[in-house]
This record gives structure tokens, sequence and C-alpha cells, in this order.
């Protein structure tokens, strides 16, 4: 008897000794479930984006991929969680412009993005438009431009992310136009459907709805391409100003994971965002799934800097 | 007329009745539980949706949804913890009839004026649905300011006790709304350095611990006999309410209902705000005020009717213009994305079965609701009768996993355990919990909303005046405040104490 | 007079407000075009402030103080059986806190149950460990697994669900 417990201890201790801290080789990866965490709530275009790439990148690696919520501190309690997580490969998350570029000239964030993250790929790109409530008398950006020289035009938006386009089209062209902040994506274009504020840029997850609808013009793309949805609609810079509003997506691991692992994983998002199923149901929402490497994510957030740190310091809103 | 009727059809398919039957089933559950919200389950739920066709699934999540108001109830009137934020306010007098002996009247009236409502409601969004969506676009930052002071102003009506208390707490409860990144300027506030609060008090926390961590330590407080005293009798028909409770239901229910759908259509309004209108209202009209915290039937009727056509108000907004009045049907707007359906004002030409089969489905939900819920209210009166030195330990726990599971934050359970026991020495010494969650709602809003107004107009105060819905609110908050301060006769003893 | 518990809590309340005015006197009352961050929180801080003062000196009448009890059960009142109940209940909860933090689910649940049955309750051992079990077993099964929900994960956790997947 006592001998069988013995040996019963031992299994288990040997069973627990092994399965605890998980082995780490890269040989292995991943040999358990990996949390994908996600800075918004759930239901959030990104929440939902997020669940539809988990989804194929389970498949591809055979194990499940669960994704976590942490909302709040503006989008950056995820990313902190992130940060402070083991590079071990099974904790991977959300990351765009506002962890590396706005947050931290905002807020103190307890990291230094570009050192806390080591980033596996860019995953989508959020595309803005420019619109105005269908009874306003603006027709075009012309009009729009125009008629704020006559009398100050506000227009509604949610982060500093999106208003980069307008803030440079101001610059440009000298028009007088006041950034009326909102707390919602669908909150900031109801107010404009209402006729509350004059304009609204906002992504085209939250805008599609009311411009099919016919209650919202659809003046020109704030992006650097044109809508799928809307491809008759000019973007800012065809129309002749270099202005356009930056909104990739993409996901890191914390910095310091094994390099094998990080590529493994960059492959996965590779082939997830091939999958024209996934395609599909990411443009649903009116995102635009697009793919660029790990290095490439960085270089291009690294080009946004600038057009950034203007938005932000001409807003009033960089306090650090 | 014909398109219902063909909506109904829709619905009466073996495979679509069972998605209804398992969406409401699964919002009662988490309805019942605290802190777990219809949220995460639907989030976690939609990427099995993905294989079924959309009128199926988004039944199915819908059904979620308004399932979590019926369950949310049973936790309030049975343990004083509100399940969903929604029922905060069934804590008040619900708990106080299951003192009295009268959990199963309280659980029958709160699942009949729950149906009540919701059928109600779900008529309202059937055929008054075009206007109203019209009428939600009016409501620009102004108006809303406007709208939230009403609501403050009504805050007069919740507490009896001491006046500078209950003003303290309405104080307090704003700053709370203050703590977080800053509306417009987004830089931090009041987060003493503090990361994890830069994304301000979540109400999750705030509620469970005021309320229902606060109410465990108050347990153990009591003797234990005291406790099982409070199970009532179980008999089959424990749920049914005596001919004076429900005579005195229907004015409640009937009030609930209607101020519930308005409130519910608002963007940012919402079962939260409906459930306490609901009891001031109720409060003021009813001839037994001095009642009300002690087992009011009124204070527990009108709420929970409220709560329900909130919950069916803010599909008005979500089906007619594809815009979401709330983070719930947000997510069912991403859910139909998915799919492939653009809600909005377009739905009822082109694809005229799918809105029908969501209303029929809400009908026949609510009907499931029903059944489910009224012949177990015997069972779950049960739960009554178990010891305290097993109830409140599971309590604990179920509290700590809702608290965690909202924002995987450890740090909010902490805030909930500080809650508690900052709630509980509160209550001993007479202040209004019940106000802190009231303000800490509208506050947020209401700061919000006059600035980004004052942004609009340039810093010209007249914008607050400028529409026909602002001054009708203005008007209502000088009414209000003026009969407010008609001197009351003045009651032998205040409205929060216990029976003697 | 002596400083009841009434007094100390609107001491505590000024405290906060004071706290609360500290942190928003920090925030620009006023923006480019309107009211800042710090107008609101400020003022708020301040009338929390004198509203608080205002309890705090108010005469205190006896029926005041017995009448205001807000449906709670007193500590004051409570006989002694009791007080020790309700001591065990506040480290329970503190423990429960710490635990979510670095003991992870299972473990927190376990010690928080045993110790509010075993010690606040006077209920035995094996009812104790018995329930305690049952309760965390239930977390895990309809929660962490069923429903999905996220759950504090400690070492201890971790082996389960790598013995279970």
């Amino acid at each position: 008897m006592p001998a069988g417990i013995l040996r019963f201890a031992m299994g288990l201790a040997l069973l627990l000794g092994v399965a605890a801290p998980g082995v780490a080789g890269a040989d292995t990866w991943p040999s358990r479930e990996i949390t994908l965490i996600n800075n918004f709530p759930p239901g959030a275009a990104t929440d939902l984006t997020a669940r539809i790439l988990a989804r194929s990148i389970e498949k591809q690696l055979g194990q499940t991929v669960v994704v976590k919520n942490v909302p709040g501190g503006a989008g950056q309690l995820g990313p902190a969680e992130l940060a402070a997580s083991k590079p071990d490969g099974y904790t991977m998350g959300l990351v765009g412009t506002s962890t590396y570029l706005t947050a931290p000239h905002m807020m103190d964030v307890p990291f230094d993005a570009w050192k806390a993250f080591s980033p596996i790929a860019q995953a989508s790109e959020l595309r803005y438009g420019l619109a105005v409530p269908s009874s306003s008398p603006i027709k075009s950006v012309e009009d729009l431009i125009a008629a704020s020289k006559k009398k100050r035009l506000t227009y509604s938006s949610t982060s500093p992310n999106n208003v980069v386009a307008l803030f440079q089209l101001a610059k440009l062209t000298g028009a007088n136009l006041r950034w009326v902040v909102f707390n919602g994506g669908n909150e900031a274009v109801l107010q404009a459907v209402g006729g509350h504020v004059d304009a609204v840029l906002q992504s085209a997850t939250e805008m599609k709805p009311q411009i099919e609808a016919g209650k919202l013009r659809l003046l020109a793309s704030a992006s650097p391409a044109r809508w799928a949805e809307y491809p008759e609609v000019k973007t800012l810079r065809e129309l002749g100003y270099d202005a356009s509003s930056p909104g990739p997506m993409g996901y890191a691991f914390p910095a310091g994971v094994d390099p094998k692992i990080r590529d493994r994983m960059e492959e996965a998002f590779k082939g997830a965002l091939a999958d024209p199923e996934v395609q599909k149901q990411i443009q649903a929402l009116g995102i635009v799934p697009e793919y660029r490497s790990g290095t490439d994510f960085i270089k291009y957030l690294r080009d946004l800097q600038q057009p950034l740190l203007v938005v932000l310091t001409e807003s009033g809103m960089k306090t650090r | 007329m014909e398109a219902l009727l063909g909506g109904f059809a829709t619905v009466f398919q073996p495979m679509t009745l069972l998605y209804c039957f398992i969406g409401v089933f699964l919002g009662t559950v988490v309805g019942i539980l605290p802190g777990l919200g219809p949220l995460t389950t639907i989030a976690i739920l939609l990427p099995i949706t993905f294989k079924m066709d959309v009128t199926s699934a988004i039944i199915m999540l819908s059904g979620i949804y308004y399932g979590v108001a019926y369950g949310g109830t049973i936790t309030s009137v049975l343990m004083r913890i509100p399940g969903e934020a929604s029922s905060i306010v069934t804590c008040l007098d619900g708990y106080e009839m299951a003192r009295k002996g009268r959990a199963g009247a309280a659980l029958g009236i709160a699942a009949l004026g729950s149906f009540f409502a919701g059928t109600v409601g779900v008529i309202a969004v059937s055929f008054l649905s075009p206007p109203l969506a019209s009428a939600v676009l009016a409501f620009g930052p102004a108006e809303y300011t406007m709208v939230m002071l009403a609501g403050l102003a009504l805050v007069t009506y919740f507490s009896s006790g001491s006046r500078f208390k209950a003003l303290l707490m309405v104080g307090f409860g704003l700053l709370l709304g203050c703590i977080g990144s800053d509306p417009l300027a987004m830089t931090p506030r009041l987060t003493f350095g503090v990361f994890h609060l830069s994304g301000g008090v979540d109400l999750v926390p705030l509620a469970i611990g005021l309320f229902g961590i606060s109410e465990v330590l108050s347990m153990a407080l009591q003797k234990p006999e005291n406790l099982k005293v409070l199970a009532p009798p179980s008999r089959l028909l424990g749920f049914l309410p005596s001919r004076t409770e429900a005579r005195r239901s229907v004015g409640p229910v009937a009030r609930g209902t209607v101020l519930g759908f308005l409130v519910g259509l608002l963007p940012g309004g919402g079962a939260v705000l409906s459930t306490f209108l609901s009891y001031a209202v109720e409060r003021k009209l009813s001839r037994h005020p001095e009642e009300f915290g002690r087992g009011a039937v009124e204070g527990l009727a009108g709420p929970e009717s409220a709560n329900n056509a909130a919950t069916a108000g803010a599909f008005v907004p979500l089906l007619c213009m594809g815009i979401p009045a709330n983070a719930i049907t947000a997510l069912l707007l991403g859910a139909f994305m998915i799919h492939g359906v653009a809600p909005g004002p377009t739905i009822l030409e082109r694809q005229p079965e799918l809105f029908w089969g969501v209303v029929a489905s809400m009908y026949i939900g609510n009907v499931m609701l029903l059944i489910l819920n009224l012949p177990l209210v015997g069972l779950f009166v049960k739960i009554l009768e178990v010891p305290r030195a097993y109830l409140a330990p599971l309590i604990l726990i179920i509290c700590m996993i809702g608290v965690y599971s909202t924002n995987s934050a450890a740090a909010d359970v902490l805030l909930a355990a500080l809650f508690g026991v900052v709630g509980y020495v509160l209550r001993r010494y007479g202040y209004d919990l019940g106000l802190v969650i009231l303000s800490y709602v509208l506050g947020a809003i209401f700061e919000r909303s006059a600035r980004q107004a004052l942004a609009i107009s340039d810093g010209d105060l007249s914008i607050f005046a400028s529409s026909p819905l602002c001054i009708a609110f203005a008007v209502i908050t000088a009414v209000l405040l003026a009969v407010a301060l008609i001197p009351r006769r003045r009651l032998p003893v205040p409205a929060l104490q216990p029976p003697a | 007079m002596s400083i009841g518990g009434a007094r100390w809590t609107a001491l505590g309340l000024l405290a906060a407000a004071l706290a609360a005015l500290w942190q928003a006197l920090k925030l620009s009352r006023w923006g480019f075009d309107g009211p800042g961050p710090g107008l609101f929180p400020q003022a708020l801080g301040a009338v929390c402030a004198v509203l608080a003062l205002a309890v705090l000196l108010a005469p205190a009448s006896d029926d005041d103080a017995q009448a205001e009890g807000g449906g709670v059960e007193r500590y004051g009142s409570a006989p002694p059986a009791q007080r020790h109940t309700f001591h065990v209940y506040l480290i329970a909860l503190a423990l429960l806190v710490a635990g979510t933090f670095w003991a992870g689910f299972v473990v927190t649940a376990f010690v928080v149950v045993v110790l509010m049955m075993r010690f606040g309750e006077g209920v035995g051992w094996l009812r104790s460990l018995g329930f305690a079990a049952a309760c965390t077993a239930l977390g895990l099964v309809c929660f962490g697994w069923l429903l999905r929900v996220s759950l504090p994960t400690g070492w201890v956790d971790r082996a389960i669900y790598a013995m279970l997947r």
C-alpha cells in the first residue's frame, strides 16, 4: 500500500513537473493553447477580426488560440499586459499606431513600445473616409474647404490616429476645421447623420451602413487607397491633397521570443490572410485584410511617427 | 402584418426554435451569474455562428441579450447581488421582499412584468420602428446634456435620509465617473499614478463590490438562525403574488414599460438608466413612499419591466438604422456584418425576412423565458434555505469570477473588495449606495456631452437652448427640482431602516 | 464628545474628497475652447469636501445613529461569535484578492472557501474541504471550460489545463 501511494505520488509529481512550466523549446511549440490579447471589449471590430484570425491560425498550428479581452487604459492595458508576459511564444497581442505612436505621448505607459515587443506581422488596415450628412449642401472636398473658411466646421472622430488626414488637409489649405472627440465610432457617425456636427471621419466599418442607406455622403477616402465598396470615390491624395490617415493593425510577441517561433507565427498569419474565407469575413466588416511582415510593419510605423506627432501637438493632446 | 406572420413562419422551424431556446437559456444563465455579461458570451459564441445562416445566428445571439434581463433578477432578489447592472435597483426592494418571506412573489412579479414589458417592447419595435429611429437622430451632445441633467435632478427623489449624505454620495459617484481617460483630451484623470485606473473604474467591480460583497460581509454578522427564517414556505405555486401585490404592480409595470422603452432607444441610455428612472418615478408616485427600500412591490415591478423594455428598445436603432445603442448591440451589429448583412434603413426593403424573423423570435423568446423562469421560481427560492456557511463562500467565489472575467484584471478584484468594505461601512452609517451608481453612470455622459456641445458651439452656452428637445428637458429638470423642494410630510422613519 | 463610527466615516469621505481635489488640481481647468479636463473634477472635489465637512460637524442625534442602518447588520451590536465570523470573512476577502494576483484560481478558491467554512463558520474539516473542492471544480468546469471565461492562472491551474488538453 505505501509503495503504491509512493509510486502514485512520484507519477503525479513527474506529471505536474513536466506539465507545469511547459516545454519552451521551438521544436515542440506550440504544445499548448496560445493567448491572443485584444485591447478592446468584445464586439469591437478589432475583436471580431481577432476571432476570425484566431480560428484560421488554430487550424494551421493545431493548437487552440484563445482571444483574451483586456480593455481599458485607453487601449493600452492590453499592450501593458503583453509587455509583461513571458516571451515563450504563448502570448501575443494586438498593437497598432496608438501603442507605438500616440499613447506614449499622452499618458505614462509602463513600457517602451519599440523595445518591449517583437512584432509578428501586420494583419489589417482600417480604411478611413470623410463624409457629410446627405442633407448637407457640401458636395465635395473643395466645397468643404471653401465653406470652412467662411464659418468654422466641426467634424466628429474618435482618436488622433483617425484625424491625421484632416489635420494635414487643414495645414495645406487653410481650412478651418474643429475636431470634436467622441467616445465610440458609432456614436461619432450617428452625430454626423443627425447633423450635430458638419462632417465625420471614421473607419469604413462604422460608416458603411449609413452611406448605403443614403444618410451620409462619402466625400473622399482618407486612406492611401480607395474603398473597395465605393471604388468611384477618390482619395484625398488623388484629389491633390497630400493627406491620409494610417490604420495599420498588427500583432506582436513580447520581446525576447525565440526567433524561430516568431517566424512560424508570422507564417501562420500570412497563411490566414491568404485564405479567401478569412478575407471575405474581414472585408464584410469593412476592414482591409493586409499582410506585412514584422519588419515591414515596424518600418511602416516608424514612417508614421512624424505626422502623428504633429496631430498630437496641434490638438493639445501631447502631454508627455 | 403579413410580414410579421411571415416572420413567425421563419421562426417556427425546429432548428430555429432550438437556437432561440439556446439563446434565451444561455442569456438567463448569464444574467444570473454576477459580473458575467452577455457581451463576453455573445462574442465567444460568435465564431460558432459563422457556419449558421444569418437569421438563426442573430436569433440566438439576440436571445442571449434579452434573456439576461430576466436572469439578473434572481440573484438580486435572493442574495442582493446584482446579476447584471440593470438588476442593481432590484437589489433594493426585491431583496427586502425576500427577507419578508415574499421571495416567490417577488420573482413571480418580476417575471410577469418582464414578460409584459418585453412583449410590448417587441410590438413597439414591430410597428413603431421607423419613426422612432429617426427620433433618435435628434439627440446631439447638447440634448444629451439636458437629458442627463434631468436624470441628476431625479436623484433627489431617491433618498429620504439626510440630504447632505445623499448629495455626498451623488458627488462621489460623479467623481468615480471622472477617473480614467478624459473623454476629450484623453489625458489620465484622478488616477493617482496607478496605470490600471487610466481606463477608469468599471461598473462591474463597483456594483458587485458595493452591493454583493458588502452584503456578504453583512451576512457574517447575522445570527445563523435569523438567516434561515428568511426562507419562505415553498409551495408549488409560491410564485403567485397576493392580490394586493398584483394590484399595486399594474401601474408600475405599465409605466416602467413605456419609460424603459424610450430610454432604451437612446444610444448611451440603456437598461441601467431605465431601471433607476423607473424606481425614482414609482417612488414619487407611490402612496406609500416610506415602504421603498423596505420591500415595496412597486420598487420591484417598475424597474424589472423597465429593463426588459429598454432591451427591446435598443433593437430599434440597431435594426432600423444600423446604429447600436450600447456595446452589446454593437456586437450584434458586427455579427450582422460578418454574415454579410448591413442592418439599416434599407433592411425593410432588402431583407424583410431577416427583420421580421428576428422580431418574431423576440416574441417567442419572451414566451420561452416566461416558461423557463416561472416554474423554476420555487427551485430558485430554495437557494435561500442553504445555510450561510455554504452560501457565503459560494457567492464570494462567483463574485470573484464575475469581476475578474470582465477585463481579465486582478486589479478589478482588488477594487471590488475595497468597494465591498467601503460599501459596508457606508451602508452602516446611512449612506445610499444606489445614488453612487446612478450618478456614476449619468455623470460621465453629462460631462462628456457638455464639453462636446461647447466644442461644437465654440464656447457659446446658448447651444443648450438651441432645440426643442433641449428646452423640453430643461423644463423637466426645473419642474423636478421645484417639486422636490415642496416640503413633504415629515416621515416618521427614514426609508432605509431595517424592520425593527 | 467621543468620535463615533459615523464621524470617522465622514472624516474618511472628507479625506477622499480632498485627495480627489489634489489630483484634479494637476489638470488644466480650461482647454482651448471649452472646459478642460480639470474643471469638473475640481468642482466636484471641492463640493464633496464641503459636504463631508458638513456631515462631520453636524450635531449627531442618537436617533439618527440608531435609525440609519441601511439594512446592514451592525458590527457594534453583534455578538462575539458573529464578529469572529466577520473577521474571518475579511481575511478571506484579503486572501481572495492576493490570490487572484499571484496564486491562480484553483488555489485561491480552495483556500478561501475552506477558510470561511472551517474557521468562520465552524464547519467540520471534511465538509469544508469537500465543498471547497466542489466549488473549485464547478468554477473550472462551468466557467473556465464551458463558458470559456478567463480565470486567474497560477502554477496549479496551468498544470491542470495541461493535463486536460
